[in-house]
């Protein structure tokens, strides 16, 4: 069988995969999860493999992986700073290990993967378009697969993988789009609950006071400062002096 | 845009401020905005860098929002 045809065939069950993913998981650990399941049982030759997300500072905020053995050697990858998760992340380009014993890239790493039994690799960049227009992909993490003999993946695995990881790395960057909105949105509440707390302070004072509406905020504006309080304190504070002290006070 | 004096005198403190804080112009809107600011982000960005006026309430804000967000004042 040509590698096209073998491809082909495998194609079908990969997608179903991750449509699935699409359609049911909502939670990104589970999600990475079920993609490196896929990835670990269409390829041949795999003990095991992972998914993990990365921060722009190169730290893991979100890995699942199949087995102990590729969380150990992906740990190792960030304890340590170096490997191929993170070169392939880093260049935003597919790294293949063939013989882990002859690889000189990372040699700390590949001591230690090296005990773990670890002796060929390949890792590919999740990649979503850049969302601030520019031209080149942006990296959001690394998915790759292990295994305990040399040469276990060729140049059609690593093509396999990174047809994995494109719609996994669409998918993963929606729910952490939606994870932003879900923090903004709470953001926004407090904001909002803030602003009608200092609304209502100042609407108090240019009663009270018979002030201006400037001049009731810088009334209060200048008692944040002296009393060292937050503006939403001292309004609280105005709106209930007795029941709602200010946070600062013990 | 007419010529304000005081305004320009208390952008140049707030623009200090600014850059002395160290602050990114999203996070500084939202603490803005929720004390009572009514400028866009895109406004108090074009402020800060001498494009654009505000009017006193919201330079009193933006100001006191830098104050509230900078290191004089922990978290």
């Amino acid at each position: 069988m040509t590698q096209k045809h073998q491809k082909a065939g495998e194609l079908p069950d990969i997608f179903a995969r991750v449509a699935g993913l699409l359609l049911t998981e909502p939670v990104v650990d589970r999600a990475v999860a079920n993609i490196a399941q896929a990835a670990h049982e269409t390829l041949a030759g795999s003990v095991g493999a992972g998914g993990t997300l990365i921060d722009a500072q190169g730290r893991p905020t979100s890995r699942a992986s199949t087995n102990s053995l590729v969380e150990e050697a992906d740990r190792l990858q960030y304890d340590l700073g170096q490997g191929p998760c993170l070169a392939a992340w880093a260049g935003a380009r597919t790294v293949r290990v063939d013989d882990l014993r002859q690889d000189d890239r990372w040699p700390e790493w590949r001591d230690a993967s090296a005990r773990l039994g670890l002796m060929s690799c390949i890792s590919v960049p999740m990649l979503v378009p850049d969302v601030t227009g520019g031209n080149d992909p942006e990296a959001i993490g690394a998915l790759k697969v292990y295994a305990d003999r040399p040469h276990a993946f060729d140049e059609h695995s690593e093509q396999v993988l990174s047809l994995l990881a494109g719609p996994a790395a669409l998918f993963l960057s929606n729910l952490q789009a939606r994870e932003r909105v879900a923090h903004l949105s709470e953001a926004l509440k407090g904001a909002l609950h803030s602003r009608s707390l200092i609304d209502m302070a100042k609407g108090m004072l240019m009663e009270r006071l018979r002030l201006s509406e400037h001049g009731a905020l810088q009334v209060m504006i200048t008692r944040s400062r002296t009393e060292e309080v937050f503006l939403s304190d001292v309004a609280r504070d105005i709106i209930e002096p007795s029941t709602d002290p200010p946070s600062r006070t013990p | 845009m007419s010529v304000d004096g005081d305004g320009e005198a208390q952008r140049e403190l707030t623009a200090k401020a600014f850059r002395h804080a160290e602050l990114e112009i999203d996070d500084l809107w939202m603490h803005y905005f929720s004390i009572g600011g009514d400028a866009g982000a895109m406004e108090i960005e074009a402020y800060l860098h001498g494009s654009y006026m505000l009017r006193p309430i919201q330079r009193d804000l933006l100001d006191h929002a830098i104050y509230e967000l900078g290191d004089s004042h922990g978290d």
